[in-house]
């Protein structure tokens, strides 16, 4: 009786389990025919975006090519601009450095011969009158000037040792400007 | 020529009177003495500015070159 059962009920589930699995392969089948026809559509569809890609790739490529031509152009360009421009600058400059220096050394050389000059009378006057034989009647401005001490220095002074008694003269006011710090603006 | 001889001439005792040989008797000894300390003060003026000149473009190439670099 049981056994009737049991048969029967497995005989129910095997018929309701080979429905479901006909309906999942109705189903599947289905889908594998969408499926199909999907992917045909998009190779038909995709094939010749793939082949307008490449076209448009292919332009790309030779505008890339172009521009990279004309950025070779443009650095040469600016190669050679800048080639002129320091051949331009060093041109310019070499002048303007040789006129700057030859001002500064027309400067100097006035401030330092007007200075020298002026120097001199002053330094002459001071002179003793007596420290050389001077005509009569002449003026103690008209002493002798020691042209080793070019007529405007002071008299060596006696304290100095003899070995710095006898030399010519001191540093010029130009040496002793050159010496000094200068102030740069 | 005797006139720029004389205008010579008078420069020349001028320039003595001015460096203080009033005594026309001095003149032929001051005139070389004075020679001499013209032309020592002109070589000293001239190293003085040829130092000058060389400091003046050392510091223009210092300033340029600093302008190229940017600063």
């Amino acid at each position: 009786m049981w056994a009737d059962v049991l048969r029967g009920a497995l005989s129910f589930f095997l018929v309701v389990v080979g429905v479901g699995i006909g309906y999942v392969c109705v189903r599947l089948g289905g889908m594998f025919g969408r499926l199909t026809v999907s992917v045909r559509e998009v190779t038909d569809e995709v094939v010749p975006i793939l082949a307008a890609a490449q076209t448009t790739v292919d332009g790309i490529n030779l505008e890339l090519e172009r521009v990279d031509e004309i950025m070779v152009s443009a650095v040469n360009a600016t190669k050679g601009a800048e080639k002129t421009v320091t051949s331009i600058s060093n041109a310019v400059t070499a002048p303007v450095k040789k006129a700057s220096g030859f001002a500064a050394a027309a400067k100097e050389a006035m401030a330092t011969f007007r200075a020298r000059r002026a120097a001199g009378p002053d330094d002459v006057a001071a002179e003793p009158s007596a420290a050389a034989p001077t005509a009569p009647g002449a003026t103690p401005e008209a002493a002798p000037v020691d042209p080793a001490r070019n007529g405007h220095s002071s008299p060596a002074p006696d304290d100095l040792p003899p070995e710095l008694r006898d030399r010519r003269r001191g540093p010029s006011i130009s040496q002793i400007s050159w010496a000094l710090p200068k102030r740069r603006a | 020529m005797k006139k720029f001889i004389l205008g010579l001439f008078a420069l020349v005792a001028a320039w003595l009177v001015s460096r203080g040989a009033k005594d026309p008797r001095e003149w032929p000894r001051r005139l070389p003495e004075e020679l001499a300390s013209l032309w020592n003060d002109v070589d000293d003026a001239l190293a003085a500015a040829r130092r000058a000149a060389q400091r003046q473009e050392k510091d223009f190439e210092d300033a340029l070159r600093r302008a190229r670099r940017g600063e």
